[in-house]
């Protein structure tokens, strides 16, 4: 396409502000936003143009979130909610009981339970957003699996042990969200 | 069924829509009040606060042309109905029943 800016937006937040935005106003707020950058480009320098776009992004985020959330219908999201508690939390523990026994062998615990975790809340965030069709149930999704995922009963157990666990909570969290984008990049390609 | 108020965002994003008429997508909605109100709009506040109006029933939106500077994307152009309208009326009442009788010279009231 020759009438691209040849300057673009930075990728990850037109990445980010898609993957919010509700499906159905996707494509408008997308060439909006581009038709805006082209201006600004024009106007204030590339710099200054990725540096607005950026805060649009960050200002963006909270209302997309909160416009999609308003725009998924109620099964939808108890289809998510299912699909992503399944696969992040029942899954694995299935899986650990399975082959635990045989693979383990000289694997330290933490390190079984991280890949795991993170293999499975990456899946799970994958799940969630192919169901329900919306981003956010990404976010929603990591939070169902803290309380169900083998750090989660952890610190239900022992809160003293939220120090220890809280970056390998953070980095269960992130790859749920991270599961929930990549889902959500699909439908994003044809907007 | 109570009659619709408007928020301040709300208010403004309607009385733009009329006033930019056949024309009011995002861009120009988004620049109608940066002109009139000094205010910078976000994207995002502005299409939550369509979609709501929209599902007041305040807005109607039809799908537009893909232009090339879009990228190929289609504008969404939004349309004030007779609710709406109702509603834009009866905040500017509130406003002005509000102002009616104030001066704006310091220390009077």
């Amino acid at each position: 396409m020759s009438d691209r800016p040849a300057i673009a937006p930075p990728r990850w937040a037109r990445w980010i502000i898609l993957a919010c935005a509700p499906r159905r106003d996707r494509a408008a707020i997308a060439g909006d936003l581009a038709e805006r950058f082209e201006r600004q480009v024009r106007e204030l320098g590339s710099r200054r143009a990725r540096r607005w776009y950026a805060s649009q992004t960050v200002r963006s985020l909270l209302p997309l979130s909160l416009a999609s959330f308003g725009d998924a219908s109620l099964r939808r999201w108890i289809a998510g909610a299912l699909a992503g508690v399944f696969v992040s939390s029942f899954a694995p523990a299935i899986i650990d009981r399975l082959v635990r026994p045989e693979v383990l062998t000289g694997l330290p615990l933490t390190a079984w339970y991280v890949v795991l975790g993170v293999a499975s809340a990456l899946a799970g965030g994958f799940a969630a957003v192919r169901v329900a069709r919306t981003y956010t149930a990404a976010p929603m999704l990591a939070l169902v699996w803290l309380l169900y995922a083998p750090a989660g009963i952890h610190l239900v157990r022992d809160p003293g042990r939220l120090v220890g666990e809280a970056p390998w909570l953070l980095l269960a969290v992130s790859a749920a969200i991270a599961g929930g984008g990549l889902a959500a990049r699909r439908p994003l390609s044809h907007d | 069924m109570g009659r619709a108020t408007l928020t301040e965002f709300e208010f403004m994003v309607v009385a733009a829509i009329l006033r930019v008429a056949d024309g009011a997508y995002g861009v120009a909605i988004a620049e109608e009040i940066t002109r009139r109100t000094g205010r910078d709009v976000s994207i995002g506040a502005l299409y939550r606060t369509l979609k709501r109006l929209e599902k007041r029933g305040l807005l109607t939106s039809r799908m537009g042309e893909a232009t090339p500077e879009r990228g190929g994307r289609a504008k969404t152009y939004y349309e004030v109905g007779p609710p709406g309208v109702g509603a834009l009326r009866e905040r500017t009442r509130q406003i002005r029943s509000l102002l009616d009788g104030l001066s704006f010279e310091p220390g009077l009231r």
